[in-house]
């Protein structure tokens, strides 16, 4: 079965085709074009007007690298939220006007369910039930996953996301964009104990995450220490520290919580998924974690952490595996979280 | 009086203020708050949403990412943030008009981002940062109307400050 999958719940335009939920026949993201392509190379900032100019030459892109005719394709696999609703609307429209004209089935996608999707586009993909920790700008949360049931939300934020706040510290200190790549940078070689720093953890059962506490920890410290990126020889030491101990500290809580839900539902493996997963330091301390705990970790490549379609075409898949065809799909909508 | 100053030693009070306004706030009420990252702006929308009927196992999240977030309870509440906005255009991909001129009550987060195009008829929230935990919102009534209602604003929220729990 030939999935078409659309995705435009952020900043990403993105058009992918599946074959069985896992052969990638083609993967396209509107920020990933070259320059000279005829729609251009610019990242689109924001939403629905950008993913109008890409959705239609990133469809036919993904079509033509796959060297699939559009009448081939077997279903279309859209997401339809969480996200900003007049970006989702922009690829949703998109899927169901293909649909439509093709006369084929539109799968509707939670865009959660396609990052943890992610986790099966490993190489070694885990064979049983496992944790998700679902991990990005936008989303952090837990999920039991049971492929043939379909995940379960075992806890979220309250606030801010984990990405959100590296981006946030990162940007208080003026040291550049994503900020968790640019914290990671300034982490190396640091002590990640110099500075101590708020872990939220709820009671000591709690699935639950807060990163506003720590957020707001991070800028007094800044504040107080007159710390920035430009505070000349004395203070790089500082500034190198604060990015670790920060880092930790949010590091600690993410590997905490995902064992922690791994024993209360008693499984053995866990997985990462969402651009914050990209994060050296929370790949080796989850690495350390399992191997104390006698778990797995599956880990699956950035390019699957990041906002993408792939995800999304194998997530319809696995939705229409499970769920068969579904009636009035042509109706569905948007919805933003 | 046209502003009123209210000093909040933490998260809890903080959270009481929001649920207050929110408790005052009518069809049509935009409500812009000015401060820094981490002055609380989030927290305080939390308690806006409280009062505005929104159960509290919603859960009021940052609209950084999303950049707007609707609940619905007594009234409609849309939590803008245009934080990430860098280039007024950008606006033109967002149904920002949907949301500050229906009959709900918007809550903006970054408002400078939205330029001259901010209504003159508002609420102004203005936080300081006064310590770790300590925050200074001042809140002004913009427009007549808004003006008009600062005074039974003032009465409620006077009362607060002194009788509240919540307070040192």
């Amino acid at each position: 079965m030939v999935i078409l999958g659309v995705e435009t719940s952020c900043d990403e335009t993105a058009a992918a085709v599946v074959r069985d939920g896992k052969e990638i026949l083609s993967g396209v993201i509107a920020s990933q074009v070259p320059v000279h392509a005829p729609f251009g190379g610019v990242v689109p900032e924001l939403a629905s007007r950008k993913h109008l100019e890409y959705i239609i030459p990133i469809i036919e892109k993904a079509l033509f690298d796959s060297g699939i005719a559009a009448g081939e394709i077997d279903a279309v696999g859209v997401t339809r939220g969480p996200g900003l609703v007049g970006a989702l609307l922009v690829g949703l429209s998109a899927a169901k006007a293909m649909a439509y004209a093709l006369r084929k089935p539109l799968i509707g996608v939670n865009h959660l369910d396609g990052h943890i999707e992610a986790a099966f586009l490993s190489e070694n993909m885990p064979q049983e039930p496992f944790i998700c920790l679902v991990v990005s700008g936008g989303h952090t949360a837990l999920y039991k996953v049971e492929p043939e049931k379909g995940n379960v939300l075992l806890g979220a934020t309250r606030d801010d996301a984990a990405g959100e706040a590296f981006d946030k510290v990162a940007k208080i200190l003026s040291i550049g964009y994503p900020g968790g790549v640019a914290i990671q940078n300034l982490a190396l070689g640091a002590n990640p104990k110099a500075i101590h720093f708020p872990r939220s953890r709820f009671d000591k059962d709690s699935l639950e995450f807060s990163f506003s506490g720590l957020k707001t920890a991070a800028a007094n410290f800044v504040r107080s220490n007159h710390l920035s990126a430009e505070g000349g020889k004395g203070s790089e030491s500082l500034l190198k520290d604060f990015a670790a101990s920060f880092q930790e500290a949010v590091v600690d809580v993410l590997v905490e919580k995902s064992i922690l839900a791994a024993k209360q539902c008693g499984l053995s493996s866990i997985a990462a998924v969402g651009g914050v997963a990209a994060n050296s330091r929370l790949r080796e301390r989850l690495g350390q974690a399992v191997l104390a705990e006698n778990l797995h970790l599956y880990l699956p490549p950035v390019k699957f952490c990041t906002d993408n379609a792939v995800m999304i075409a194998a997530a319809a898949y696995r939705t229409w595996q499970r769920l068969g065809p579904q009636a009035g799909m042509l109706d569905i909508d948007a919805f933003s979280r | 009086m046209k502003e009123f100053v209210f000093n909040s030693p933490g998260e809890a009070c903080s959270l009481l203020l929001g649920q207050i306004l929110g408790e005052l706030l009518e069809p049509g009420d935009i409500v812009a708050l000015r401060g820094e990252l981490a002055a609380g702006k989030t927290l305080l929308t939390r308690g806006i949403a409280w009062g505005l009927g929104i159960p509290k196992e919603v859960r009021v999240t940052s609209p950084t990412f999303t950049l707007i977030n609707e609940y619905w309870g007594r009234l409609p509440l849309f939590h803008l943030d245009l934080y990430r906005l860098s280039d007024p255009e950008e606006l033109q991909s967002l149904p920002w008009q949907e949301c500050l001129f229906g009959n709900g009550v918007a809550v903006i987060e970054w408002p400078e981002r939205l330029g001259g195009l901010l209504p003159a008829k508002r609420w102004d929230i203005e936080f300081s940062i006064l310590g770790e935990e300590n925050r200074q919102m001042v809140i002004r009534g913009l427009g007549e109307h808004n003006l008009a209602r600062m005074a039974k604003w003032v009465e409620t929220l006077t009362e607060i400050q002194t009788h509240r729990v919540c307070l040192p």
